[in-house]
């Protein structure tokens, strides 16, 4: 389990750094060609498109090294006991939110695939879309292995 | 009714420490569940279609050139200027800290990155130098404020996001009430300094006109760049977004070429944090566009500004009301959220008072920042406080003085609107 987590960390850190410089890449090129005269108008909508898969795929990332940020000064001040008890019970009912999410993101991509995205007519929507259902699926991964780690101890 | 659940769940999620942007998103599929009249996989759509707006992009843009400049070696020249322009004074490092924040916020759009940055470098020092750790945390939290809204700024494109405002003229609107942020820093950090007697034996070390010049030379780089962003804004030449892309560019030659520190390990070290910080930023961002097409549907912007309005209709009476509920509501939530959920809710009320969107923008901007150094929800105190390792009742004691200057600067900006409109009357 941790070996196959430790490689899905690195696949999505190498999946986010391409992703952000083609997406800094695309706005960065089309600024320039608009300001010399060749206004381009699919790179920006792409660009948008592919932000979906970065903050996805990076979300699970940030999930993986607990950088969500939370309210913890309540939860702070309770015995360890019942601190441990309500983290189990949140874990799992965050867990069963991202399944249904990843249930109703595979519908999505589903109803989707015959849509143009923003005109760019190689580029189905449900390929961009897709990233909420990968993303939200990955999580659930991860939620798993972290509520194991918890109960081996 | 449905909205009712949908907020108790907010509630009772929030303190039971479930990360923010998943409680934003099971309050809002609680309400898709109870409101049978909206088909449910709109839940689903919600996600993407909360980060499909084209402004949105300077965010991990800004945050990319802001840990690119970290790694260029431009953040530690502006330390050597801040230095040598202050460090004569009472309180030297506390003053440093002020200059700092004002020069990265320049280059930087997040007041919690320059926090983070500047307690791992100033707060070694400022303990070897005595100075007590509520008043270093205090100041380096508070500081930090002016970071966020001097351009570019985070905030700001949240704000334009939520509230269909032109992000091009709020930046160019935070310069001066920025400035003045910082420069109320300075004024209650002497006050302090002074009292507690820091530095006393370096008082009057002025630096040589020639130091200045040398360390100016040397952030010339970085100075040059809010130059240039303000420049194409007031131009019109780039819309936000692109600005943004310049920078990052811009941070990579200059670390690359001219500084010649930037490496290639740390270079895709910063592609990776800034994704991570990124993806934490607009998760909060894409699950709250389930909450806010809840409110829209349920027409709460409608009611409230016909509730609010039947109350009173005097201007000023009404904007101190919704200053305040900002204050609090900055107290208790974390400042994202605040700005997508309450911006849509007021914008809308003191546009019919009569007030400047833009101008509304910077005043709700600067006290959501303010939320984020009051307890007990402060992103910023706890930044600093848990690199620290400082109790947060210390760093209180010393932080209601800046409080309440920052308190008494939103006044003056309310009541004085061209500090911020009349650099934006000079556009176009």
């Amino acid at each position: 389990m941790q070996r196959v987590m430790a490689f899905l960390d690195r696949v999505e850190v190498a999946v986010c750094q391409g992703l952000l410089l083609v997406i800094v890449g695309l706005v960065f090129v089309s600024a320039l060609l608009r300001y010399v005269g060749y206004p381009v108008n699919w790179t920006n909508a792409l660009a948008s498109g592919l932000f979906v898969w970065l903050i996805y795929i990076g979300a699970d990332r940030a999930l993986r090294r607990n950088r969500h940020i939370g309210m913890s000064s309540l939860v702070d001040r309770l015995p360890e006991k019942a601190r441990n008890t309500i983290e189990l019970v949140m874990t799992l009912l965050v867990f069963l939110f991202l399944v249904i999410a990843t249930y109703l993101g595979v519908r999505m991509v589903l109803a989707n695939t015959k849509r143009v995205f923003e005109e760019i007519f190689f580029l189905s929507y449900s390929v961009i879309v897709a990233a909420v259902p990968v993303g939200t699926g990955l999580m659930c991964l991860t939620l798993i292995a972290k509520i194991l780690e918890k109960v081996r101890g | 009714m449905q909205l009712l659940y949908a907020a108790l769940t907010f509630v009772v999620l929030l303190l039971c420490n479930v990360p923010i942007a998943f409680t934003l998103g099971i309050a809002g599929m609680v309400y898709f569940l109870s409101q049978t009249s909206i088909p449910f996989p709109i839940v689903a759509q919600r996600l993407v279609a909360g980060t499909q707006s084209f402004p949105l992009l300077a965010v991990p843009f800004f945050v990319l050139a802001g840990h690119l400049m970290n790694v260029s070696g431009i953040t530690k020249r502006l330390i050597h200027l801040a230095d040598v322009l202050v460090g004569h004074l009472p309180g030297a490092l506390a003053q440093v800290s002020c200059v700092l924040s004002m020069f990265m916020g320049g280059v930087s759009g997040s007041s919690n990155a320059d926090a983070a940055m500047e307690t791992r470098i100033l707060l070694p020092e400022m303990r070897r130098r005595g100075y007590a750790d509520g008043f270093s945390a205090a100041v380096l939290a508070c500081s930090s404020l002016s970071t966020a809204i001097i351009p570019p700024s985070i905030g700001l494109v949240l704000y334009g996001f939520a509230g269909q405002v032109s992000v091009g003229k709020l930046f160019i609107a935070g310069i001066i009430p920025g400035i003045l942020m910082g420069v109320t820093m300075m004024g209650v950090t002497h006050w302090k300094a002074i009292r507690y007697g820091y530095d006393r034996d370096r008082q009057g070390k002025r630096s040589s006109f020639r130091e200045v010049l040398s360390a100016l030379r040397e952030s010339i780089w970085a100075l040059l760049f809010p130059l240039f962003l303000v420049t194409t804004l007031r131009f019109g030449i780039f819309a936000p977004v692109e600005a943004a892309a310049f920078a990052v560019v811009y941070a990579f030659c200059v670390g690359k070429f001219i500084h010649r520190e930037l490496t290639w390990e740390k270079f895709w070290e910063a592609i990776r944090d800034a994704a991570e910080d990124n993806a934490v930023i607009m998760l909060i961002v894409s699950m709250a566009a389930i909450l806010m097409y809840a409110l829209a549907y349920e027409k709460v912007p409608v009611k409230m500004s016909t509730f609010i309005l039947g109350l009173t209709n005097h201007p000023f009476l009404l904007m101190l009301a919704i200053v305040s509920f900002l204050f609090v509501a900055g107290m208790v939530m974390e400042g994202t959220v605040n700005t997508l959920l309450l911006t849509p809710i007021f914008l809308p009320i003191v546009r019919a008072a009569g007030f400047d969107p833009v101008h509304f923008g910077v005043i709700m901007a600067i006290l959501i920042q303010i939320g984020g150094v009051t307890p007990p929800v402060g992103v910023n105190m706890y930044t600093v406080c848990s690199l620290g390792n400082i109790k947060v009742e210390e760093y209180i004691r010393e932080s209601w003085a800046y409080v309440g200057a920052l308190l008494a600067l939103v006044v003056v900006l309310i009541l004085v609107p061209q500090l911020s409109l009349a650099l934006v009357g000079l556009m176009r």
